[in-house]
């Protein structure tokens, strides 16, 4: 496909092999060719701008349907106008800033002892700062260079993580402080939106998760389940975050990054309960799962959300395709939560053989359910990412239904060969289906 | 974005940043000076090279012999006053709440990490020690002759100054 450079060029040469070429014998007529067509791209693009604006706003106010929306964009192809070379740029630029950071993270971390302490945090503080600064003069004042602006600007979130921890280190502080996480967590991501940064919202939305894994492992608790018990109820709380973002105009571009996050602690969670439901599976501790009242503040809160969230999707249901099934997968991920922490903080069942297949049913049901479910979102808001995430976990609950329960029914030699060639097939089966899915949405978007 | 709003951006990590060497600056200035015995392993932390995770003779707490106030169950945060013993300070009393002072006491909190009969494991916040990349070992080499001194505040705040080696401070060419 030519860039837009190219077709220019194209047009240009086009016209010299003409017999008029007299006409363009004067460089400053083909200077002026080149400002009329730019500025039709111009136009061009203002229009683009202006429609995918539009047809958020007509979203919005039910105008027409998400799927409508989906159609309209890809009639006009507005997801793939001159974005594409940009899109790897950042990529690039993004990446390099990850190695970077990395890079001054390890640096500083080998405890460079021929530096004084004061040197090394004046020598960070300037690197933060400096780095932030070209950032913004890169993207936002020149705007000569915003890719690379973006970039700089990804990593000093990264180097005030640095800072914090070059700090923490001067002065001792414990190894597994989780207060240092949240500090870097706070800092950052009012900065994120400030400088309309998606890496940067990825990035403390990372720190996030990470410092309640911290935080939790600090107290004390019996299982697995007690962490992801509290992850599967922010990864439905997260999805609903990424809903209001989609409804507002300016920070719609982060929708996915906190849906992304959200699918994933949904179904990692769910992929874990369907292969241990309660506590008697993994632990003799006859007993609850205690939380503290920190982590029940944080459940609650993530709770609100998620309740929110799921009421916001039962009114907008009706009206968009695509938004019945986000309903039905935040309502059955709520309704699975519900169900999974009773039976985890109360001792309600007793360890019994059918109750086992009772809880091993229901909890493979729903990581089933919600598998298609992601991918049905998938397929109806025209997002890849999320047909291929649910078919990664629809394959694993199936690789786990086998390997912990079917595998047995069988002699030994006989069971591994059955189970192989059983999961050849629902692999290829999967594999067809999702390239065929993907084929499809392509399809739609070429037409 | 303007250049204001990018200012006002920039506020907000310069603040978080400098109140954080300001809080932690105090303790260690203005703190008073104690002593600890320790007991050091060697793990690695990613993210700040290499340290010396620390154990106190305090980390360990007997209620059999210590007196205690309060319910004391493990995820707690509790407050232990200190006094000098020959060479190293001891704890004498425990609780919930931060407690009263004589004039050669100091109190520390901890967080109770896991309890056992009347046998109680607490976190004081100083069980690291950062040291250049490989020096590790040569201190878990000394384990028998190791001390820390700690500076605390008067919030039972605690924070590393120095480590010793028999007595002698530890120096890694900083």
């Amino acid at each position: 496909m030519l860039s837009e450079g190219d077709r220019i060029q194209k047009k240009i040469s086009k016209l010299k092999n003409r017999r008029n070429i007299d006409v363009f014998k004067n460089i400053s007529t083909i200077e002026a060719l080149k400002f009329k067509m730019v500025g039709e791209m111009m136009k061009e693009e203002e229009f683009y701008s202006r429609l995918r604006d539009e047809i958020a706003e007509w979203q919005k106010d039910g105008v027409i349907e998400s799927s409508q929306a989906e159609a309209i964009i890809r009639r006009y192809g507005i997801d793939k106008k001159g974005y594409k070379p940009g899109n790897v740029i950042t990529a690039l630029s993004t990446l390099a800033a990850i190695l970077v950071g990395v890079g001054v993270i390890l640096f500083f971390a080998s405890n460079w002892e021929m530096i004084p302490d004061i040197v090394k945090v004046i020598l960070l503080l300037i690197a933060t700062f400096g780095t932030y600064y070209a950032g913004y003069i890169l993207r936002f004042e020149k705007k000569t260079y915003p890719m690379a602006g973006h970039a700089l600007l990804f990593l000093g979130s990264i180097f005030v993580g640095a800072t914090i921890f070059l700090i923490a280190q001067i002065f001792n502080i414990n190894a597994n402080f989780h207060w240092l996480f949240l500090l870097w967590f706070i800092v950052i991501a009012p900065i994120g939106y400030m400088f309309d940064s998606k890496p940067t919202v990825g990035l403390y939305l990372l720190i996030f998760t990470f410092w309640m894994g911290i935080f939790i492992s600090g107290s004390s608790y019996q299982s697995m389940s007690h962490p992801l018990l509290l992850y599967l109820l922010f990864g439905i709380a997260l999805y609903g975050i990424g809903q209001i973002h989609e409804l507002t105009d300016k920070w719609s571009r982060f929708k996915m990054v906190y849906k992304g996050f959200g699918i994933f602690f949904i179904l990692i969670s769910y992929f874990y309960f369907s292969i241990w439901p309660s506590y008697f599976f993994y632990s003799s501790y006859y007993g609850d799962v205690k939380f503290m009242a920190s982590e029940q503040l944080l459940m609650g809160s993530f709770a609100i959300l998620a309740v929110a969230s799921v009421l916001a999707n039962l009114i907008e249901k009706d009206r968009l395709k695509s938004t019945r099934y986000e309903f039905y997968v935040l309502l059955s991920a709520f309704i699975g939560w519900i169900f999974l922490f009773v039976i985890n903080t109360y001792p309600i069942f007793q360890q019994n053989t059918p109750v086992e297949t009772f809880l091993f049913i229901i909890s493979n049901l729903l990581l089933i359910g919600l598998s298609i479910g992601t991918i049905s979102i998938g397929y109806y808001k025209n997002q890849p990412e999320f047909v291929n995430t649910g078919i990664l976990f629809f394959a694993l609950g199936v690789m786990q239904v086998y390997i912990n329960h079917l595998q047995g029914m069988f002699p030994k030699g006989l069971g591994l060969i059955i189970g192989g060639i059983f999961l050849f097939f629902i692999a290829s089966y999967l594999e067809k289906k999702r390239r065929h899915l993907l084929a499809t949405m392509k399809d739609h978007g070429n037409e | 974005m303007n250049r204001k709003t990018f200012i006002i951006a920039m506020l907000i990590p310069m603040i978080a940043i400098l109140a954080f060497i300001g809080y932690n600056y105090y303790t260690y200035s203005v703190g008073e000076e104690i002593l600890l015995k320790t007991v050091p392993v060697d793990p690695r932390d990613l993210f700040r090279g290499d340290y010396v995770n620390l154990r106190y003779e305090i980390t360990t707490i007997d209620l059999t012999h210590i007196p205690y106030t309060g319910n004391i169950t493990t995820g707690d945060n509790i407050y232990a006053v200190l006094s000098k013993g020959e060479k190293f300070w001891s704890i004498t009393k425990i609780g919930n709440y931060k407690p009263g002072l004589q004039s050669n006491e100091v109190c520390m909190k901890g967080k109770i990490i896991s309890s056992y009969s009347n046998q109680l494991m607490v976190e004081w916040g100083i069980e690291s020690y950062f040291v250049p990349e490989g020096k590790g070992r040569d201190i878990e080499r000394e384990i028998r002759n190791l001390s820390v001194k700690v500076a605390v505040d008067s919030n039972c705040r605690a924070i590393i100054k120095e480590l010793y080696i028999k007595d002698e401070p530890v120096k890694f060419g900083n």
